[in-house]
Formats: C-alpha cells, sequence, structure tokens
C-alpha cells in the first residue's frame, strides 16, 4: 500500500542534512518521481519490494534519499561559494569525515592506535559487565535493583553474621516493618523432575514466600505468581513456578503452560506460572529453575515442619526499601523490631537482629565475596587504560609534526584556531571509538574468561555477561572521555604551529620533547603501580596455596547424592549408608571412604546448631553457645587423614541403638574445656545429651585465612541427613579418576534410580578457595604486562626519536674519537633517566595505594619488598630491551653520512 | 583553447543539459542518463556534478515555479553554457584522438 507522501524519516533526515543550495530542489526532484513511481506501483497492482530488480516506491526513495546524503549532505562552507547554510552538527560530522579520510591516510599509525586502545576500553568494558552482572544489575528486569537488600541474622553488636530467619520470625519482621516495602525468603533446594517434558532430571530450585517475584520486583510472564492462600497451609496447593528457560528446553516453550502437571521429587505439582526470561531467583550470580512455595516445604528438603519452629533458622533474606528510606533508617527498625520479638519470645531470640546489607556487601552468595576483587580489577584495568591513553597521546604529538604543514594551511586560509582543535579532538574521538568497538569485541571474550576463576560448585552459576545497552553506555563514555584525555593536548600543541616556516617546509625549532617524557614517565609509574600490584596478588595467591588445610586432599573424589527425592526414609537411607561404604571400601584402587554432609571448603559450609549446654563450661550472660556441626560418616577422619588428637574418631559402632556421640576440634577443646579434658564430657542440644568421645585436629572450614572455629562431628548413622557428599580416597598413586565409574556401578547396583552429582576432587576444592586470589592475581599480572609491553613500545618510540635529534652530535662524538660504546652508554643512560623518574614515582605511589589492598592480601605484607623488588628488576629489563635497538643503531652511525646531511 | 577539464560524469550530465534543452532539471537529467546508459544514477549525483559545472562555469541555471507534485517546491533548470559546450567539445576530441590508432578499438 503505498503512501501518498515519501517516507516521512527521511524527508525529515534530508531537510536537516542537504545544504541550503540543494535543499528545495532535491526534496521537489524526489518527491515528484516518488509520486509517479508510486502512482506506477498502484497500477501494477501491490508488487514485492522487488520485482526482478525494480524497487517499490518507497524503497527507491530510501535508496535515493541516502545517496543524497551522502553525496551532498554537511557540506562545509567552501571558499568559493558564500554559503548560508551549515548546523551545528554539520560541523561537527564534516569535521568527522575529515578525521576519518586523515586516519585512512595513515593506516598503521591509526591501526596500532585502534588497537591500543581497544585493549583498554575494551578490558575496562569486560571488568565493567562483571560489576554489572554481579553488583548493579544482578536481577535481570527486577524493577530499580537499588532498592534491594539483603537482610542477615546476626548478633546485635554486628557479630556472628550470617545465619538463616525462622519463618516466623519472617513474618513477625515482615508485618511490623514500615521502612521496608517487602521482605521475601528463600532456601536453596535441588528437586528431581520427572514427567510430562521429558526425561527424569535434577534442577537448582529454591524454596521461596509467596511475595517474592513481588519483593523483586519482576512479574511471570504466562501465568502468575503465588497466591496467598498457597503459601499458608502446609501441604494444601502442591504448586510451582518454573524458569523461563526451563519452560522452553522442557515444555517447549507451550503457551498453556499454566496448569501443567510436573512430578517434583515424585509428588505431583501444577505449574502456575513461568519467571520472566533473564530472571535466576533471588541469588545475584545463579539461576534456579524451580520456585517452591514454603508451603510445600515439607515435600521439597528433609526437615520436619520447618514453618512452625520458631527456632529454626533456614530462611535466607532479601526485602526491598521504600524509596528514599536509607539504609540506617531500615538498621534502626530492625533492631527495634528484633527487641520485640526477643521480649516475646524469650529465650528464643536473643541478642540477635537483621543486618541490613546493599547487594554489593551480601554476606550471602556470590555478590559480596566477589565485589573486592572486581573492584581490585576495575583499578587495574583503569590503569591500563591510562597508559594506553598516554601512549596514544605521545603517539599524536609526535605525528602532529609530520602533520604541521596541513595545519599551517588551514590556518592560512583562515579557520580559527578554535575549529582546528575541534577538528583535531573529533579526529581523536574517531579513534577512541573505533577503539571502542573493536574493544567491545575483546570484552565480550574477557568477560567470558573470567568465569574460569569462579570456583566449583554444586550451584547453578549464571552470571549476566551480556553486553546489553548498559555496557554499550558505559564503553563509549569511556571512549569519549579517553578521546578527550589522550587528544586535547595534542591538538592544543599542533594548533600552535607557526604558519610561514611551515608553509615554507622548514623544520620547526626542535620539538621539545618534554611533553612526550612526561607521558613516558607517567606510564612507566603506572605499569609499575600494576605489577606490584600483581606481584602483591601472587605472593598471596603462593601463601595460600601453602595453607595446611588440616586435612589432605589429594587423590580423594567427592559424589554429591541427595536420598530425599527418592522416598527415603530415615531408616532406609541409613541401611543405604551402611551397605554404600561396605561395598566401596572393597573395590580395588580405594584406600578409605565416607560421608560427609558438606565436605570442607564447600562454599556452601557448615550449619549451625544451637547448643543448649555444654558439660564442664559455664557460659557468661548473654553469651550463645551456637556452633558448627557436619553430620559424617564412619572413618571420616582416617579418609581425610585428619589426626585425632585425643579420644578415637566416629567408626562402625556408632549406630542408632548405641550411646549418642560427637566427636570435637581441637578449637571447641580448647575454648569451653581448658583443664584440656574434652572426651568423657557430654553436651545437651536440644533435649538430647551427647558425649564427646574425641578430638580431631582443627580443619579449615569455610576459608584458608580462618581461625579455627569450634566445631562438632556428629555420626550420620545417629543424626540422619539424607542429602551428603561421598568422599572415595585412591590407594596409591595415578589419576584418581579412575574410581569414579566403579563408584557409579556400585550406586547404581544399589539403587538404579539414583543420580550422582557434583563429581569434583577434594583438590579443586581447595583450589577454589583461593580462587579470588588467583583471580586477582591472574588478571594483575596479565594487565600488568599488557601495561609494561605499552610502556616499553613508548619508550622505545621516544628514544628512538632523541636518538634521530641528536645525529649529528653523535656524529660528531664518534668523529672525535668516542667509541661506539659510549655512544650507546648515552642512549641507555637517557632511557634510564626515564625508566628510572617512572619507576621511582610508581613505586612510592605504589607503596601509598597498596595500603587499600591490604584486606585482600594473604599472608603478606602491602610493603612486601619482594614484589616490590621484582618489579623494579622487571621494569629495569624492559627498559634495556627496549632501548637496544635505538642504541645500536646510534652505535653503529656512520659519522661521515651523518655529518654530510643538512 | 580553454585548460577545463571534464570528468565523465561531468560529460554524461553536459550531454543530457544538451538533449533536454529547456526541460532539463533534476529529474528529467537522471531519467535521460539512466535510460541512455543504462547505469543506474542517484539524484545526490547529478547535483554535486551540476554544482561543480556551475562552478567551473559550464552550466546556468534558472528558477521554475512550484508545484503540487514536488510539496510546493520550485525547480531548478539547468542549461549548458557556451563555454560548457565548447568544454565538452574538446573533450570529445581528446578523447578521440587519444583512441586513433589503438588496436581492436
Amino acid at each position: 500500500m503505498q503512501r501518498k507522501h515519501p517516507p516521512r524519516s527521511w524527508s525529515w533526515l534530508l531537510e536537516r542534512v542537504l545544504p541550503h543550495e540543494h535543499r528545495e530542489f532535491v526534496l521537489g526532484d524526489l518527491e515528484e518521481e516518488y509520486r509517479l513511481r508510486a502512482r506506477d506501483d498502484s497500477s501494477r497492482g501491490s508488487a514485492p519490494a522487488t520485482d526482478r530488480g525494480r524497487l517499490n516506491a518507497a524503497a527507491w526513495y530510501r535508496r535515493q534519499a541516502m545517496a543524497a546524503i551522502v553525496r551532498l549532505g554537511f557540506r562545509r562552507p567552501s571558499l568559493r561559494r558564500p554559503s548560508r547554510g551549515g548546523s551545528m552538527t554539520g560541523v561537527v560530522v564534516d569535521d568527522l569525515r575529515h578525521g576519518l579520510k586523515s586516519l585512512l591516510r595513515a593506516p598503521g599509525f591509526s591501526a596500532f592506535t585502534i588497537i591500543v586502545l581497544a585493549a583498554g576500553i575494551g578490558l575496562n568494558a569486560a571488568v565493567f559487565t562483571w560489576i554489572k552482572g554481579v553488583v548493579l544489575e544482578p536481577f535481570p528486569g527486577a524493577r530499580r535493583p537499588s532498592e534491594l537488600v539483603v537482610l542477615g541474622n546476626q548478633n546485635r553488636d554486628g557479630s556472628g553474621c550470617c545465619s538463616g530467619t525462622s519463618y516466623l520470625n519472617l513474618e513477625d519482621y515482615r508485618a511490623r516493618t514500615k521502612t521496608l516495602a517487602g521482605i521475601a525468603g528463600y532456601e536453596i533446594a535441588s528437586v528431581h523432575l520427572s514427567g510430562a517434558g521429558g526425561a527424569p532430571e535434577r534442577v537448582g530450585g529454591t524454596i521461596v514466600t509467596g511475595n517474592i517475584f513481588e519483593v523483586m520486583g519482576v512479574t511471570p510472564v504466562a501465568g502468575r505468581g503465588f497466591l496467598p492462600e498457597e503459601t499458608r497451609e502446609p501441604g494444601s496447593h502442591p504448586v510451582i513456578v518454573i524458569s523461563h528457560a526451563l519452560w522452553q528446553r522442557r515444555f517447549g516453550g507451550d503457551p498453556s503452560i499454566a496448569g501443567r502437571q510436573v512430578t517434583v521429587n515424585d509428588r505431583p505439582f501444577t505449574i502456575v506460572g513461568v519467571a520472566p526470561r533473564g530472571f535466576g531467583g533471588p541469588m545475584a550470580g545463579l539461576a534456579f529453575d524451580v520456585y517452591v512455595p514454603v508451603a510445600m516445604q515439607a515435600a521439597v528438603v528433609s526437615g520436619q515442619q520447618l514453618l512452625a519452629n520458631r527456632g529454626a533458622q533456614w530462611l535466607d533474606l532479601i526485602a526491598r526499601r521504600r524509596p528514599g528510606v536509607t539504609l540506617d533508617v531500615v538498621r534502626a527498625e530492625m533492631n527495634a523490631i528484633s527487641e520485640q520479638i526477643e521480649r516475646e519470645h524469650p529465650g528464643l531470640y536473643e541478642n540477635r537482629t537483621l543486618g541490613v546489607y546493599p547487594l554489593s556487601q551480601s554476606p550471602i552468595g556470590l555478590a559480596g565475596a566477589v565485589f573486592p576483587v572486581l573492584v581490585v580489577l576495575m583499578a587495574i584495568v583503569t590503569i591500563v587504560l591510562l597508559v594506553a591513553c598516554a601512549n596514544v597521546a605521545g603517539l599524536l604529538i609526535a605525528r602532529a609534526s609530520a602533520r604541521r604543514r596541513e595545519v599551517a594551511v588551514r590556518m592560512a586560509l583562515g579557520a580559527p584556531r578554535a575549529r582546528l582543535v575541534g577538528q583535531l579532538l573529533v579526529e581523536s574521538l574517531a579513534l577512541a571509538l573505533a577503539g571502542a568497538a573493536a574493544g567491545l569485541g575483546l570484552a565480550s571474550w574477557a568477560s567470558r574468561a573470567l568465569l574460569a576463576f569462579t570456583p566449583a560448585t554444586d550451584l547453578p552459576l549464571a552470571i549476566n555477561l551480556s553486553l546489553d545497552r548498559t555496557v554499550v553506555a558505559f564503553t563509549a563514555a569511556v571512549a569519549i572521555v579517553s578521546s578527550v584525555l589522550f587528544g586535547l593536548f595534542p591538538a592544543l600543541q599542533s594548533s600552535r604551529v607557526e604558519v610561514l616556516p611551515a608553509l615554507r617546509g622548514q623544520l620547526q625549532s626542535l620539538s621539545r620533547l618534554g611533553m612526550r617524557r612526561a607521558l613516558i614517565v607517567g606510564q612507566v609509574a603506572l605499569s609499575v603501580v600494576a605489577l606490584v600490584a600483581a606481584g602483591l596478588f601472587a605472593r598471596s595467591l603462593a601463601q595460600a596455596s601453602r595453607v595446611d588445610p588440616g586435612f589432605d586432599p589429594r587423590g580423594t573424589v567427592l559424589f554429591s547424592l541427595d536420598l530425599f527425592p527418592g522416598g527415603y526414609d530415615a531408616e532406609r537411607g541409613r541401611q543405604f549408608f551402611t551397605t554404600l561404604l561396605d561395598r566401596v571400601r572393597e573395590l580395588p584402587g580405594v584406600d578409605a571412604v565416607t560421608l560427609a554432609r558438606r565436605p570442607p571448603l564447600l562454599p556452601r559450609g557448615a550449619r549451625g546448631t544451637e547448643v543448649a549446654e555444654i558439660e564442664g563450661y559455664q557460659p557468661s550472660p548473654g553469651e550463645r553457645l551456637g556452633l558448627l556441626y557436619d553430620v559424617v560418616g564412619s572413618d571420616y577422619f582416617r579418609t581425610l587423614r585428619i589426626p585425632i588428637v585425643s579420644g578415637r574418631g566416629i567408626d562402625r559402632r556408632d549406630s542408632p541403638t548405641s550411646p549418642p556421640v560427637v566427636v570435637v576440634n581441637e578449637a571447641m577443646a580448647r575454648r569451653y574445656w581448658q583443664d584440656g579434658q574434652a572426651v568423657g564430657r557430654r553436651i545437651r542440644i536440644g533435649s538430647r545429651w551427647v558425649e564427646v568421645v574425641g578430638v580431631a585436629a582443627d580443619t579449615k572450614r569455610r576459608g584458608l585465612s580462618e581461625a579455627p572455629a569450634p566445631f562438632i562431628y556428629a555420626p550420620v548413622q545417629q543424626r540422619y541427613e539424607p542429602d551428603t557428599t561421598l568422599m572415595v580416597r585412591a590407594a596409591g598413586p595415578g589419576d584418581p579418576g579412575r574410581i569414579v565409574e566403579p563408584v557409579r556401578g556400585i550406586v547404581s547396583s544399589i539403587d538404579p534410580a539414583l543420580p550422582l552429582f557434583s563429581i569434583t576432587t577434594l583438590e579443586t576444592l581447595v583450589r577454589g578457595a583461593s580462587a579470588a586470589e588467583r583471580a586477582a592475581a591472574t588478571g594483575a599480572g596479565l594487565f600488568g604486562l599488557l601495561s609494561v609491553m605499552l610502556a616499553a613500545l613508548g619508550l622505545y618510540g621516544i628514544v628512538s626519536c632523541w636518538v634521530s635529534q641528536r645525529r649529528r652530535e653523535f656524529g660528531v662524538r664518534l668523529a672525535l674519537g668516542a667509541t661506539p660504546g659510549a655512544i650507546a652508554g648515552l642512549v641507555l643512560r637517557q632511557a634510564a633517566w626515564l625508566a628510572g623518574a617512572g619507576v621511582a614515582v610508581g613505586l612510592g605511589l605504589a607503596a601509598l595505594l597498596s595500603r587499600a589492598v591490604a584486606g585482600l592480601l594473604f599472608g603478606v605484607s602491602p610493603l612486601d619488598p619482594v614484589s616490590f623488588a621484582a618489579t623494579g628488576l622487571l621494569l629495569a629489563s624492559v627498559t634495556l630491551a627496549a632501548t637496544w635497538l635505538p642504541a645500536r643503531r646510534a652505535a653503529r652511525m656512520d659519522p661521515v653520512i651523518t655529518l654530510r646531511t643538512e | 583553447m580553454s585548460d577545463l577539464h571534464l570528468g565523465e560524469f561531468e560529460q554524461l550530465v553536459l550531454l543530457a543539459l544538451l538533449h533536454l534543452k529547456e526541460h532539463a532539471y533534476g529529474v528529467s537529467i537522471r531519467q535521460e542518463i539512466e535510460s541512455r546508459t543504462g547505469r543506474s544514477v542517484s539524484l545526490g549525483a547529478v547535483y554535486k556534478t551540476l554544482e561543480r559545472l556551475e562552478d567551473k562555469g559550464c552550466v546556468r541555471s534558472a528558477l521554475g515555479d512550484p508545484t503540487p507534485e514536488r510539496g510546493g517546491r520550485r525547480k531548478k533548470f539547468y542549461r549548458a553554457s557556451p563555454l560548457g559546450v565548447r568544454a565538452l567539445g574538446e573533450s570529445f576530441q581528446a578523447l578521440r584522438r587519444m583512441a586513433e590508432g589503438v588496436e581492436g578499438f
């Protein structure tokens, strides 16, 4: 259907862009011919856009308009014709075209500069993508994520962070808060899906309170969220909401998904809605596939009815502030409410409150742990960018002398200086934007490469690393700022040209290298800072790897399994464990085997339990006896090679019918039984008394730098937990992976339907504990080397320049009998001055700044002499390498030739 | 002999002007060149060339009346000037003299 008027957006564009002298006539011609063609089209009948190569009227108009813009648009006022046209944008775009042409005329220079800028800008974009994915916009699609906060159960003085909150307490906070628009709770729970849609599979899920989508600010597509009645009565409404990805993957994006049935952990559930695309749940960096309302908790996690138990601290909380409310106000209110709860339920909530954390400092999950490393990396890539800008500025200054004539001509023709500076700045902008475009490609690769540093975890990791509008906007902003940084001074300098000498082709008074020298010193100094940081982190990493975790991680394979979805009760479960351990133990190639609910150094860590009483210890008033514990199988200490300091470990005599026992660690014995007699003492947990039968050496549980905390080990046969980790130590040297298949075989022979997942090794977990140090060290190291290379190139450039300028002087010296070695020495001394100044400034800066990262360093002082010295040495060798060629060239000059020129 | 040198497209445009006489304006010039040479020609290129020719003095323009088909805009008519005609002739001669004796041409 052809319109009577030509395409309006194009005619509008032409009005803006065409110069005055042609505007009316070109537009008139185009419109006239357009109407003819449109009439022609409709008389032929509605033709497709290309009918044997013939365009329809609108397409023809578009093509002509584009050609007209290219050929006639943005014309700068010419010298012959007084023009009344030309707008501001016209001038800028005109400069852009001119700048592009001049850049294309120097392809080597342009290519090199663009590559350098791409590296600097691209790396910044990569780190920013991470910061955006983990901290700024960790919940894609969520409304106003800055209002979200994490609430952690902790002591009123801020210590003891953080445990979960019970459902009843959550409800109390929710009902009474006026500063928070909503509080939602969640708990991770993987589930077993079967039934409609595909093969049975295990997916990551989360138990949530009904208001989760509302609090997070997302709306389910297809279907709905949870209704209030679905989250009230335990067990009454078996409904779930699924993720967008699961909807596409398993259900083919079925439009009538709401109402479909699916089997979850062998029970029928109804799907009532689908979460929006890209939304992964309330934990930053993780993506869950299934959302189960709290009322259905018993079907999904083992545990007595957790909803009614005010002491069961199992829910993590996320909340949304009301607009305009500050964190401190929320904190004050949380404290006030916690005092009310403590009064109303004495003994159950002593001295506890909800701490309020912004997402970037969340004690739970990825964001809080990763953020400090990202900040460090951001600082280092900023250094790289500054070095790149300084490098490019130096090149531009050098190039400016080559373009003196061109600039002089333009000034002679009457161009104002400001206009020239503007045009040169636009050229710099073009370089920066080209670098940014290339840099985005680098960013895409680099941000994915950083994923290699995330520690192994059985949680469904999904960080949004897409290069969306925010990242592009950030990159463009960085490009614009960079273009001013590296372009302003060279532009100003270029325009300060002496017109007449330049036109005559005379050399300007020897271009002083002053500014370029300063830039080199700056580049060297910044590189030094980056390398010192790299050195500090590398040493940290080395220290971390040397830490004794308290157990022997070599040659041990871990298998995760969960009996709960399979419908095992405590009795069957215990039986299963016994059979499993017996059979695996008999495998050739297996040295020892055991179970543990959570192996040490797993990111999700151990649970805490409230201990009511410790025999032989008098708690001070207000002191909480909350201890970490794990549930382990027999032979645990032998398998992990944790020494037993006194008494015994957990072994087969500990059964449901034998006296309840526990083993404690040294830290606990030290803390609570100063007389050293732990074995034989009893502890009361709830109403149950258990006896301490052994003391084990301390191990690292949560991190490599932690001080040992009191810890209790309970036998799984006495304190049954259905989800556990099978830990198998392989006998003898060689790849421990060889026992994976035999163990799988045994598990499936006992229960073919039971899946084993998250198969990894203990060594991997230990390595994962130093993931942050490794990421920081590797990132800082690579980027530091990049900076140093750029600085070296800059140094080479300026020294070469200096050598050329001193040609005559060297010629004279050589003629007067100086040795080539002496000449080379002169060159080296020049370079050494520059580099030395840079190193001195850099080391000083590094000493000042390193204090800021002291918190991330492990066993290394921020003024670690080894790192500083090594950096100095590296810079010295780099300086030597960079100057070698120019020095050689200088020494090899033939004095006859050099003295003859000029 | 003038020292005006005409580019290839400039020659085509001038020839179109000679064909079209007093009816030469953007649309007709473009269509004339397209139909005779079989090339697809953009209006922008035509105007650019006319501007250059006008600068060189080879072409003169005059304004016409506005019409509704043109959205109320005026037409600009172009004619070849005597200088332009002479320059065209010289270009033609130059080409012919160069081609003389070239084998297979």
